[in-house]
């Protein structure tokens, strides 16, 4: 059994069917990349795994365990999203913000992880009681993965985190990842940059209007002639 | 010159009780982004509830006061779990919750016709060993006004805290801004909605107690109130809880020196007037940066 798995998921919104039969895993401590175009169901199958959408049928277990349905207690259970566009409290501080992602743990241990996160994001520390609106895109996404990493995830999602920035930003947000996952976090990432993505995971999904069309090891994948074509642009 | 001050001191005490109406109107307003005009259907539920235990137990004020703000905000509760609830998690659609806002606006209040009839009850004199009047720099101020205000500052002042200080507020403030990130936190959405009701109904019934206090009670207080909380939400800047702190103030004064210049009957009027003026000058309110289309 996998750490993380989704079994056969489905998810249609109306008549209109998102995905079919959608089924990953994800090994402890690694960092899993689900890759794909536009409207092939990424976001879909993040909402749906943390209980945000419905899901039509399908299991998702995290070690052994179905998950809740709703989506404060999937949060609870340990998986953890850092939502496509940022998504921060734009009329919250920087402290507000993430004291708001450490929900899943007690206000005061919430408070005790604030010095570790300033450590990890010298920024955030800079612009700590700064309205989280203010900040730059790049600096609103570092700020959306502390906030997800305050709740001290099993696994975290991260949905588009390179969505709208600068290419300087986005390897510094693939450098984090990294960092991320060797401090031990097991890492789902949707993205659609997929060269950037497939260099940082160790398995990769390819997701084409609602299905897996392929998977592999994503160094295994990046060589692949029919995926270089169609994500890579060679 | 006294006159006037006199006037103003007046409008504010009416401003005060406004306020504590309207600032729970602007919170629930932050969160789900629609007026709920079963406001003050709430409030006149609890102003009579409130009555009631100084006819059968002969709480003092401060009883009063705490027996109708737990009504207040456990009626409140109801009032989203029957009105709100389903609609909210079903569709979401504010023409819904709009009509079933003013439905049980109306139900409450005409629970309450039904109850006491057309009946006018009045609160006791809760000062009848003081002197009611106290003066200061000429001006007389009613005691009980005096005890208003203080009691108006500390909830406002303690919701603020609330709002800054915990992180109840704290993710009350989140909720307002995007529902779903505040869900994918792992925050319990209809928890804080269920304490924010509670909060502003509990407000409400404090309200309700000075409403009784000041003047005599009647079922149609419920949306004469949830008029007046409308228009200190609109003037103030829907949503905005600042904005509707000074808005209550001003309407009050308004309303004070309209009353006294063109009479009572005529007043409503100037006051609606005002408000048109108001709006054609800041069509955002006072607090100016809510700039969606709803109602």
């Amino acid at each position: 059994m996998s750490f993380f798995e989704v079994e056969n998921l489905s998810v249609s919104y109306g008549h209109i069917t998102a995905l079919t039969d959608v089924s990953i895993q994800v090994e402890k401590g690694t960092v899993v990349s689900i890759i794909g175009s536009n409207g092939a169901g990424k976001s879909t199958l993040m909402n749906a795994v943390s209980g945000v959408i419905k899901k039509e049928k399908g299991k998702i277990r995290l070690e052994d365990t179905l998950l809740p349905s709703k989506a404060h207690k999937i949060v609870r259970s340990g998986i953890v999203q850092v939502p496509e566009g940022r998504r921060v409290f734009a009329g919250l501080t920087v402290t507000e913000n993430l004291v708001m992602g450490g929900c899943r743990i007690s206000a005061s241990d919430a408070r005790k992880k604030l010095p570790g996160m300033y450590e990890l994001f010298p920024i955030l520390g800079q612009r700590r009681n700064q309205m989280a609106g203010t900040l730059s895109g790049g600096e609103q996404q570092m700020l959306a993965i502390a906030r997800g990493l305050m709740a001290e995830p099993k696994l975290l999602l991260l949905d588009e985190p390179s969505l709208g920035l600068a290419p300087i930003i986005v390897s510094q947000v693939f450098e984090i990842i990294k960092e991320i996952n060797k401090q031990g976090i097991t890492i789902l990432l949707v993205e659609q940059n997929a060269s950037k993505a497939m260099s940082v995971s160790d398995y990769t999904y390819v997701l084409e209007n609602g299905h897996i069309a392929a998977q592999g090891p994503s160094k295994k994948l990046k060589n692949d002639d029919s995926i270089k074509k169609a994500y890579l642009g060679k | 010159m006294t006159y006037y001050l006199q006037l103003l001191v007046n409008g504010i005490s009416t401003g005060a009780v406004y306020a504590i109406i309207a600032v729970g109107w602007a919170l629930i307003f932050s969160i789900l982004k629609f007026s709920n005009f079963a406001h003050g259907g709430t409030m006149v539920v609890a102003a009579y509830a409130g009555m009631l235990c100084t006819q059968i137990f002969g709480a003092n004020l401060w009883l009063t006061l705490i027996a109708s703000a737990l009504i207040g905000g456990a009626l409140n509760v109801l009032v989203e779990l029957v009105s709100f609830h389903r609609i909210r998690l079903k569709s979401n659609q504010l023409l819904l919750l709009f009509v079933s806002a003013i439905t049980m606006g109306l139900l409450l209040q005409n629970l309450v016709a039904i109850r006491f009839g057309g009946i006018f009850y009045s609160y006791p004199n809760f000062f009848e060993n003081m002197n009611r009047y106290i003066t200061i720099l000429g001006l007389s101020i009613d005691v009980a006004d005096i005890i208003m205000l203080a009691v108006a500052a500390v909830c406002i002042i303690a919701l603020v805290l609330i709002l800054k200080k915990t992180r109840l507020g704290v993710a009350v403030r989140a909720l307002s801004m995007d529902t779903r990130a505040t869900s994918l936190m792992g925050m319990n959405v209809n928890l804080i909605v269920l304490s924010t009701f509670f909060i502003a109904g509990a407000l409400a019934g404090i309200a309700g107690v000075f409403v009784g206090t000041r003047t005599v009670l009647s079922p149609t207080l419920g949306s004469t109130y949830t008029v007046k909380a409308f228009m200190v939400a609109v003037i103030g800047g829907l949503g905005s809880l600042n904005g509707s702190l000074f808005a209550a103030l001003m309407l009050g004064v308004v309303e004070t020196f309209l009353t006294s210049w063109i009479g009572s009957a005529l007043q409503p009027v100037g006051s609606f007037i005002f408000m048109m003026i108001f709006l054609l000058l800041f069509p955002n309110g006072l607090a100016g940066n809510f700039t969606s289309d709803k109602a």
